[in-house]
């Protein structure tokens, strides 16, 4: 059970030094550009797991957004899409594997609030898919657009809900 | 002799296959980070070829710090790693302040000590519950050891956010700290948030204590190396810092910092992208917690020394499978260590000392979690960075990493093919390598000839 009733968290995730790698930086700080109800809380995180399972503890809705590589070939040139997951209640293959080896990151912590029994009420994942990670890159036209449209969905989701 | 906590799901190991020529074969799969693959060929009861390809970030890194100004140099190379940017950090100011000729005074020393044990606990905390301790128990990860297992997990989740409070009262930030610079801090923390720290590692150390002897009895595999250990040493303290340190070894290796690059290098390995660092003078060598433990062990803390004496285990170094119970011992001891620099913490004391600009060049070495991480910066007049070269541990391990895997082969070509895979990754995971991986990274095509 959360600490605060009707508090929201929105927890971008992401590394600004690798290309689109930063999506989910650019959606929080997108975010703290607008005027948000005083009962939500925007983040950056690079996924530490602690960080997010307190989040977790601490809030009764939380929207993690992190940019995503999917195995199969992706084209730069097709638009970048946006996957939407209730991460309580679906399996999201996507984050089937782990990116590091020294690092645990949200598949992770989902799984951990899960087993651990200290969820938040609502938990969704917002995937942008990115194009390219590679190092010291800016991200691309196609997933700043994402941002921009995930921030928008965002702030008319936690204004619904005030 | 170790004993076994509680058994949890086991792997079902297939019969061994037989013993003609085997290949055991990782593809990389595609990740954010970069690759990782190992390949290991057999035949017969020889192991013919260990190949392991570890992708190495650094060196994006120095090509990026060139034409920069050196105060950039720990905020830039702190985002080479996200688990340790602290040692990136303070090789860099260590490093830097090397050339610039700055000696910062204790008090901003013991607070750099505190901050890179904050560090510590946290690295090694998260790689003992959550990366290797399920490999010793027989789970596939650490979500399903959480579930037969919740409040151990519990306990190493609650150790690693202690350790990130250390890191974010003095860094500033828990991830990417900001609060470092060349010269010393940008600011020091209220007493009040320092006090409220203290409460908390007080708890901490109990639990590394509880952590010591919980991973001393985790059983563990049997594997007898012969290594060159190369850490610092310092007259006085557990190396960590690089002030006032050498590099040492245990084969008579006692130089400076600085000599680094003539005693060490670099060489192209044909079948990895990566660098392997060697002695010149004698080939692969081993840098992280046993390296230390084995060099400077009288040097950790009473209480620290104190467990070690209570324990119903004897750490053996040549196994780098008891590494695992090395990293919960410098947990403790990190702990402890903090917790006594703080009991004399000023907030008014000094924040930091002048820096000037000159054309010059700096070497830095500190114990990163994983063991030394090596810097070197060319300077001009005008302060920005002509040169750098970062030498992480990870790269300096490989070779022992694969000579471990062909040590490893060898015993245990009676296993199966997923058994014996399973082994190598817990043997790779013995020296918490930055490579990129998945709670299983080595994908496994058996090949039979």
């Amino acid at each position: 059970m959360s600490e605060h009733s009707g508090s929201v968290a929105v927890i971008g995730i992401g590394n600004l030094l690798r290309g689109d790698d930063g999506a989910g930086i650019l959606v929080a700080r997108t975010l703290r550009g607008m005027t948000v109800p005083h009962n939500v809380t925007v983040f950056e995180s690079n996924g530490d797991v602690t960080q997010l399972l307190d989040c977790f503890a601490r809030f009764q809705t939380v929207h993690l957004v992190d940019a995503v590589q999917l195995e199969s070939a992706v084209s730069r040139n097709e638009p970048a899409r946006i996957f939407e997951y209730d991460a309580l209640r679906e399996e999201i293959p996507m984050l089937e594997k782990a990116a590091s080896s020294h690092v645990l990151g949200i598949s992770q912590a989902i799984a951990l609030t899960r087993m651990l029994g200290k969820p938040p009420s609502t938990l969704k994942l917002w995937g942008i898919e990115g194009k390219s990670f590679d190092l010291g890159t800016e991200p691309t036209p196609q997933v700043l657009q994402c941002v921009k449209k995930v921030a928008e969905i965002l702030f008319k989701d936690i204004n619904r809900h005030c | 002799m170790s004993k076994t906590p509680g058994i949890g799901k086991r792997r079902n190991a297939k019969k061994s296959p037989s013993l003609k020529t085997r290949t055991i074969k990782v593809d990389y799969l595609a990740r954010v980070e970069g690759e990782g693959a190992l390949y290991i060929k057999t035949q017969g009861r020889e192991v013919k070829d260990v190949q392991l390809k570890i992708f190495e970030p650094p060196r994006f890194f120095e090509a990026f710090l060139r034409g920069r100004q050196f105060m950039e140099a720990p905020d830039v190379t702190s985002r080479i790693c996200g688990i340790c940017p602290i040692a990136y950090q303070m090789s860099a100011v260590s490093a830097l302040e090397n050339a610039l000729g700055v000696r910062v005074p204790e008090s901003i020393e013991n607070l750099r000590r505190v901050l890179y044990c904050g560090e510590w606990v946290e690295s090694h905390t998260l790689h003992i519950y959550m990366l290797h301790a399920p490999d010793f128990l027989g789970y596939e990860d650490a979500i399903r050891m959480a579930k037969d297992h919740p409040k151990i997990v519990e306990q190493g989740l609650q150790l690693k956010k202690w350790g990130n409070e250390i890191v974010k009262t003095f860094g500033g930030r828990e991830v990417h700290p900001i609060n470092v610079k060349v010269g010393g801090f940008y600011a020091l923390p209220k007493r009040s948030d320092v006090e409220a720290l203290v409460e908390n590692l007080k708890r901490a150390r109990d639990l590394a204590e509880a952590t010591i002897r919980w991973v001393s009895r985790l059983p563990m595999p049997e594997l007898t190396m012969d290594y060159e250990f190369v850490a610092l040493h310092h007259p006085s303290e557990y190396p960590m810092l690089g002030t006032d340190s050498r590099l040492i070894s245990n084969r008579g290796l006692d130089i400076a910092v600085n000599e680094f690059e003539d005693h060490f290098e670099e060489i192209h390995v044909a079948h990895t992208n990566a660098l392997h660092s060697v002695l010149k003078a004698r080939g692969e060598y081993a840098v992280g917690p046993m390296a230390r433990f084995h060099l400077s062990r009288s040097q950790l803390t009473p209480r620290t020394l104190e467990i070690i004496g209570e324990l119903d285990f004897e750490i053996v170094v040549r196994n780098p499978f008891h590494s695992i119970v090395v990293r919960a011992i410098e947990v403790h001891h990190a702990v402890d260590k903090a917790l006594s620099l703080l009991g004399s913490y000023d907030p008014n004391g000094v924040t930091s000392v002048n820096v000037g600009e000159t054309d010059a060049v700096g070497y830095g070495c500190t114990e990163a979690p994983r063991g030394i991480l090596y810097h070197r910066y060319a300077l001009a007049a005008d302060g920005t960075i002509r040169e750098a070269q970062i030498i992480p541990p990870t790269s300096q391990n490989q070779k022992t990493i694969e000579s471990d895997l062909r040590g490893l082969v060898a015993r245990n070509l009676h296993l199966g093919q997923e058994e014996l895979t399973h082994r190598c990754e817990q043997a790779i995971r013995n020296y918490d390598p930055c490579i990129s991986c998945a709670t299983h990274f080595l994908k496994v095509r058996v090949e039979s000839v």
